[in-house]
């Protein structure tokens, strides 16, 4: 499995990250008139994030902002940081975007090998766990990941939190990425348990909102989705601009 | 950092170059400061011809990758007698060529004659040297005067060559390769400038630096005659122009 | 001094546009290093079926590679699968190819158009290590941020339909308009057009070449 990934020579990838491949432009070479060009900092994608999920009585609910940028640039503003792994389980994305996609779907085809094997539902806690285990091995190769799992299994609705280092934390409410502490701010003084669906979702899009508002980082669309005992269900999608400025544009038309 | 930091509360209140190491520092450690400067990635060319001197220049300025004027004058006058060509930080070689015309404009009213080109090479080159460099000007001074036609280029750091064809900046290998194969003495006008156009033209077309329209200035005994975009290279080789 | 410099950007603008039912890829030729033009006719362009095309700028030895590993791939799916590779599939193909350089990524940037099984265009834009997600228009290389202005406003709140002609034609003039002010951009343009159910049309178009 280690020796699938090409690795930079005798440099160790995280020196090698920062050095060369990340940064801005390597050290002093003049970009006027310098043969080689180093590799600006166009390697890497989406580090500023707004992700956040809870329990509450009725399953676990999903709120995401869909920006992704390189540095100054916003490289998209229609990404999907809701990785759907399987019916019954979602994955959120932030960090670099490919290090989440990548291994979100490794683990969604684990998953599913394990469930053909078994014939058993994997469970949340399962699901998790694979997921911590692979960036465990990974530790300190530089990967960037800060995901939630969440699911519904036999004995209910899980959240877990997974990041890069091998930490798996479980609780009934997360935020993670750049915006995390603005929507925390909004989460944690409205959140319930008895919340109803109706103002679980309204309480997600309003968090991300206020986060993407404040994070330069963040911004885009606000996605929601539901995870119930039936599987997840995504709701409409939300500009931020539109949330923030109301239907009418003010300086387009 | 303390000793810069007591220059610097020293320093007399008038222009000085104490920055220059703050500045350096800044250079060496920040990614994006030394992209702000407007330059003029350039191909310029000076020639001596049978009749006077000839000078030549593209109109490209980028700053970094992006072209910031696509049609910019780097043929500054010094006076009816001299012209310079700059390349390099556009601020400086601009700077630096109005401040020595106006001295030698005064210097003329006083002598009642034509400025000499050696005057204005004297002033650019102390000027420079004076500055170690931290004016990023490389230019190349032509003209007639009482003494004949003289042609100059003078370095950022002041040094000085006195050479019958010269060229600098960025695109100054693609025009040299021009005067080399086709440069010889006593050239007539109209191959003069034909061979300065072609030799831009190089640097237009092989210097990404370089780019846009030829301009040309003829310096003779008895007048000059400045010419904008004698040739459009960069757009006649595009679609619809 | 000596020390481990791997990468090299050769510059260089390309883009993609979608439409209800084709999408047109372009990209210019130039390929420069700093201040030199190392050739004015290098494709950024890699047609991998009748109805997929790659468009890719950055470092032009490891799109090399990186173009050599997806054909040796495509040809072995080809053969256990005994059918072409479809869209979908070659999507997820490049993005695991990338990303399987995570530490020691191709310098390269890549858009990927082609026409979905619905027949629907479809632009994919990529970063280095393999991110990807679908789009109705992308930009990349050099001139990103010019051209994806251009097509932004273009594009973004357009009203009507894009038809073929309308988005051959916004192409062709975003890639011009990079031209004039990024000068890594230039000499000549080319572009493919893709139609659901018809092999791609290629076309050329000049370029500034200062």
């Amino acid at each position: 499995m280690f020796k699938s990934f090409v690795l930079p020579g005798k440099e160790h990838p995280v020196k090698f990250d920062e050095e060369i491949a990340y940064t801005e432009t390597s050290k002093d070479t003049p970009p006027v008139d310098g043969l080689v060009q180093p590799a600006p900092g166009r390697l890497h994608r989406l580090h500023g994030t707004t992700t956040l999920g809870f329990v509450f009585q009725h399953g676990v609910l999903i709120a995401v902002d869909s920006r992704s940028t390189m540095g100054q640039y916003i490289s998209s503003q229609t990404v999907k940081k809701v990785i759907e792994i399987t019916p019954r389980l979602l994955g959120t994305m932030a960090g670099g975007a490919a290090d989440c996609d990548y291994w979100e779907r490794r683990l969604a085809r684990r998953v599913r090998l394990r469930e053909l094997e078994s014939k058993e539902e994997v469970t949340v806690a399962a699901a998790s766990r694979m997921l911590a285990n692979m960036l465990y091995y990974y530790k300190g190769m530089g990967l960037s990941v800060g995901t939630m799992v969440a699911g519904f299994d036999a004995s209910g609705p899980h959240l877990y939190y997974v990041d890069n280092d091998g930490v798996r934390y479980h609780n009934d409410r997360f935020s993670v990425g750049s915006g995390s502490t603005y929507a925390y701010a909004i989460l944690d003084q409205e959140y319930r348990y008895d919340l109803s669906v109706e103002e679980a979702v309204t309480l997600g899009r309003r968090a991300i909102y206020h986060a993407t508002h404040r994070d330069a980082m963040s911004g885009g669309f606000i996605n929601v989705y539901l995870m119930t005992e039936d599987g997840w269900q995504r709701y409409p999608t939300k500009d931020c601009y539109v949330e923030h400025y109301g239907e009418e544009e003010p300086f387009l038309e | 950092m303390y000793t810069l930091e007591k220059k610097l509360l020293e320093e007399p209140k008038k222009t000085s170059f104490t920055y220059s190491e703050r500045n350096a520092h800044l250079l060496a450690s920040s990614k994006d400061l030394k992209k702000t400067f407007l330059k003029t990635g350039t191909t310029i060319v000076g020639m001596i011809f049978k009749d006077g001197v000839v000078l030549a220049a593209d109109t490209r300025s980028t700053v970094d990758k992006i072209v910031a004027d696509k049609n910019c004058e780097k043929l500054h006058f010094i006076s009816e007698n001299i012209y310079c060509a700059g390349a390099g930080v556009a601020a400086d070689t601009e700077h630096i060529t109005e401040m020595v015309s106006s001295r030698l404009s005064l210097h003329s009213l006083r002598s009642g004659e034509h400025p000499r080109v050696v005057s204005a090479m004297t002033m650019l080159k102390d000027h420079l040297f004076k500055h170690m460099g931290y004016l990023t000007a490389a230019l190349i001074l032509g003209g007639v005067d009482a003494t004949g036609p003289h042609l100059y280029s003078v370095w950022p750091h002041g040094s000085v060559d006195c050479l019958p064809y010269l060229t600098m900046g960025s695109g100054s290998v693609a025009a040299m390769s021009f005067l080399e194969a086709r440069y010889e003495d006593g050239l007539e006008e109209e191959a003069a400038i034909g061979l300065i156009g072609d030799a831009i033209e190089a640097g237009i077309l092989n210097d990404l630096g370089s780019g846009s329209n030829v301009d040309i200035v003829v310096i003779k005994k008895d007048g000059t005659r400045m010419m904008r975009n004698v040739r459009k290279t960069g757009t006649i080789s595009g679609d619809d122009e | 001094m000596g020390e481990f410099s791997p990468y090299v950007d050769n510059g260089g603008t390309t883009l993609a546009i979608a439409g209800p039912d084709f999408v047109v890829i372009a990209g210019d030729t130039r390929l420069s290093t700093g201040y030199s033009i190392l050739s004015r006719d290098v494709s950024k362009l890699f047609k991998y079926s009748d109805s997929i095309v790659m468009a890719s700028s950055g470092m032009q030895a490891d799109i090399a590679e990186l173009r050599k590993q997806l054909l040796f791939t495509i040809e072995e799916y080809r053969v256990d699968n005994e059918r072409d590779i479809e869209l979908d599939a070659f999507y997820r193909l490049l993005a695991t190819v990338l990303y399987g350089k995570r530490f020691f990524p191709y310098y390269s940037f890549n858009i990927l158009a082609g026409i979905s099984k619905e027949g629907k265009g479809v632009v994919y834009s990529y970063d280095a290590i393999g991110s990807a997600d679908a789009r109705t228009y992308g930009a990349a290389g050099s001139g990103q941020e010019l051209v994806i202005s251009i097509l932004d406003a273009a594009l973004k709140r357009k009203p009507d339909p894009l038809s073929i002609d309308e988005a051959i034609e916004l192409g062709k003039s975003a890639l011009k308009q990079a031209t004039e002010r990024e000068i890594h951009t230039g000499d000549s343009g080319e572009m493919y057009i893709i139609r659901a159910g018809r092999p791609a049309e290629y076309i050329t178009f000049k370029l500034r070449k200062d």
